[in-house]
This record gives C-alpha cells, structure tokens and sequence, in this order.
C-alpha cells in the first residue's frame, strides 16, 4: 500500500464515454457494460485525477468546489468508490472497506450530514444498462446499485 | 412500404383481409416509404409474426390482438434502430411550453397519469415513447391512448384524445417525474439533481447498450433544463393536478371521451 503522500491516482479514460449534466457525469463504461453516475464532488475528484496531483493536491481541488467540509477523509471516500467502480486506471488501490467507512464516518462526524455536508458526499451510483426489452417491458433484473466492481462475461 | 422517425421499412401479409387493416398497426407519425426497406415484418395467416423472416411473435389468429402486437413489434423495432432518434419508455405530455416526462416500465401506472394529465388540460404527447431527436427534443408520438383497467384485457380501453389536445411539434423537457403508482400513497415528491434524473432516465432508454453515446447525450440533453421529482403516487387525478401547477398551467379537468 502507498502512502498517501505517495499517491497519484490516474483517472481511467479507456472504454469509457461520458457526458455531463450539471456539475455531475454520466458514465458509460463499454468494457464492462456498466453505466455510472458520478455526484458533484465524485466528477470534480475523477476529473482532477491526471496522475500527477496528490491526496493534498485534490483536496485543494475540492475545497474550491465546498470549501472547508473538503479533507483528506472527503478525497480517500471518492477515491475509494471510484476505484470500486473500476474509473481509477492507476496510482490508487481501493482500501480495505473498514479504512474507507471510517473514513467516511469521521467526516460525517466533523461536519454532520445535512444541507451542504450531504451534497459533498461523493456517490457514485451504478447500473447494469437495460437490454432494449427489458427497457420497455421491466421484466429484466437490470437495475442493481453496485457497491463493488462489477464483471460481465 | 412506410417510413417513421427515418426508418424505411416494408410489412406484408399473406391474409387479404389482415393485409387491408395493416395500416391501422403502423408506428405513429407514419408516412408512405420510399426507397430500401431496412426492415421486413410479415403477419401470417397462421397468426406468426416474422422481423427480416426470423420469428418474433405468435397470435391467436383472428384475434384483435394480432394487430396489436405487430404493431408493438414495429414500434420496438423502431424505438431501437430509428436513425437519429433515442427512445426512451415513457409517458409524455405537453404543458405551459414544455413537456412533462414521466418514464417507467410497463404497469407502473405511467398510462393511467398522462390520461389525468391529458383530462386536466396537457397535450398530448406519447403514452409509450419519449422520441428524443438530436437537439435533445421530443418529438411527438401520439399512439393511440390506451388504458388499462381491470377486467379490460392487455389492450385496455382506448381513451380517444380531441385532436387540437394532440402535440404537433417537438419541445424541451421542463419536468421529469419519476413515480409509480401505490395505493394509499400520499404525493409528495422530493427534487432530485438533473444527474438523478439523466441517470434514472437511461434506465429506460432502449439503445443504452446498443448506441451508448447516443444514449448518454440524449438523456443528458433531455435533463439540463428540467426540474426532477420522485415520489410514490396515489391517485392519478390529484397528482395531475399537482404537477400541472408545477409547471405553471392550472390543471381544468377537461373532459375528453
């Protein structure tokens, strides 16, 4: 594991087409047949993620975006759920899921959960894209929220 | 032969009779084809429907259901490989200058809302179908409105819509709604981000896997100048109403037979 003084995570750009709406961005991941949703500060992270910027340079990135709620926990949370969806290429490997809950919960516990503390969060949402069918009749299980990588064969 | 949303196709029948009555099967906005038919459908008298000869449905011959599903087997045809275009499964209906989406799977009550919308007072768009072309607008697609109620059979009771209530020209998404139908169930929808809503969108967008660029521009296009809501839904009228009032057009409760 490198230290996060070490870290300088890449953002994956192959197979993958995206398109933003608002601040937030729509992922479509060919390789693995897998849509995402990145929220705001999940964008901004993946986007700033050239391979060159550390932990302490993202944060500065994101304290632009929300100001002080943006800490090193706030950075290692995206980072964790990025690379859980397959958008880091390099320079970061996920951390256990016990070091990426606590770190979630020691921000939550600093800056609470409400208003603006809440939109800070970073999610990234996944879904199986439907079949063209099972868009129409919903009688494919296509909708699952991913918390892990997910394969297709 | 016949063409719709830029898609020349041809539709035969070895049935006089069914042949006579396929115009009544055709996709909305139809218009007579010219040039290569990308796409042969065949109704046969033993009730076999075929796309470019390979089977894709079976019918009770005589039933009034054959034509039915020969026309849903066009129209989802159409909705995947229309040039162009980027269906996505869902109610649409016209009010104060832009269109209310509401998208869904089949039996979420979405039919039953745009019927209430259209009774209120919105135009009529599509009870199937969001059309989305590329400036991100919806086109209209005024299948016939069709609603299911109990005992009535899969095909529903058809719902006749006065044709000035009819949208005629493409328009901006100003609202997306995202609900289902649940007994009980008090209206009262929360906003959701446009990215929620582009996301929740391409659930239903048929060619997400086929064309997923197309797929993401449209959704996103469709997305970035509406309001997003979410809430569980009881009765269609009053949820009509409400969302009327949403987007500036009072609901009047217009009856239409």
């Amino acid at each position: 594991m490198l230290s996060k003084k070490t870290l300088r995570p890449l953002a994956r750009t192959d197979g993958l087409l995206s398109e933003e709406v608002d601040g937030e961005l729509l992922v479509y991941d060919e390789d693995n047949v897998v849509a995402c949703r990145l929220n705001g500060s999940a964008a901004l992270v993946w986007r700033s993620c050239d391979g060159k910027r550390s932990v302490a340079d993202l944060v500065a990135v994101l304290t632009e975006e929300v100001g002080e709620l943006a800490d090193e926990d706030l950075v290692m949370v995206a980072l964790d759920t990025l690379a859980d969806h397959d958008l880091i290429e390099s320079g970061y490997q996920r951390r256990d899921a016990e070091a990426s809950r606590f770190s979630r919960r020691r921000f939550i516990r600093r800056v609470g959960i409400a208003g603006a503390a809440s939109i800070a969060v970073p999610v990234v949402a996944g879904m199986v894209p439907p079949v063209a069918a099972a868009a129409t009749s919903g009688t494919y299980p296509y909708y699952i929220f991913l918390t892990a990588r997910h394969q297709h064969s | 032969m016949f063409e719709s949303f830029g898609l020349t196709a041809e539709v035969a029948s070895d049935d006089r009779e069914v042949f006579d009555s396929l115009p009544a099967a055709l996709p909305p906005g139809w218009r007579p084809g010219r040039g290569e038919a990308v796409a042969r459908f065949e109704l046969f008298a033993d009730g076999r429907i075929t796309c470019d000869g390979d089977d894709v449905a079976h019918t009770e011959t005589g039933s009034d259901a054959t034509l039915q599903k020969l026309g849903a087997v066009m129209r989802h045809h159409l909705a995947e490989h229309a040039p162009g275009h980027v269906f996505i499964h869902a109610g649409v209906v016209c009010a104060g200058g832009t269109a209310i989406v509401i998208p869904g799977r089949s039996h979420s009550g979405k039919t039953t809302l745009v019927a209430a919308l259209v009774r209120a007072g919105a135009s009529y768009c599509s009870d199937e179908y969001a059309v989305v072309d590329a400036a991100g607008l919806i086109e209209p697609y005024p299948k016939p409105l069709s609603v299911r109620v109990p005992g009535a059979g899969l095909l529903g009771v058809p719902t006749p819509v006065p044709a000035p209530q009819i949208a005629t020209q493409p328009i901006r998404a100003g609202l997306i709604v995202l609900t289902s139908y649940h007994a009980e169930s008090q209206w009262s929808p929360k906003s959701l981000t446009r990215g929620e809503g582009a996301f929740a969108l391409l659930e239903h967008t048929l060619a997400a896997r086929s064309r997923p660029g197309a797929a993401l521009r449209a959704v996103c296009q469709l997305s970035r100048e509406a309001s997003v809501i979410s809430g569980r839904r009881g009765e269609a009228s009053a949820v009509a109403d409400a969302l009327l009032a949403f987007t500036g057009e009072s609901g009047s409760n217009q009856q239409f037979s």
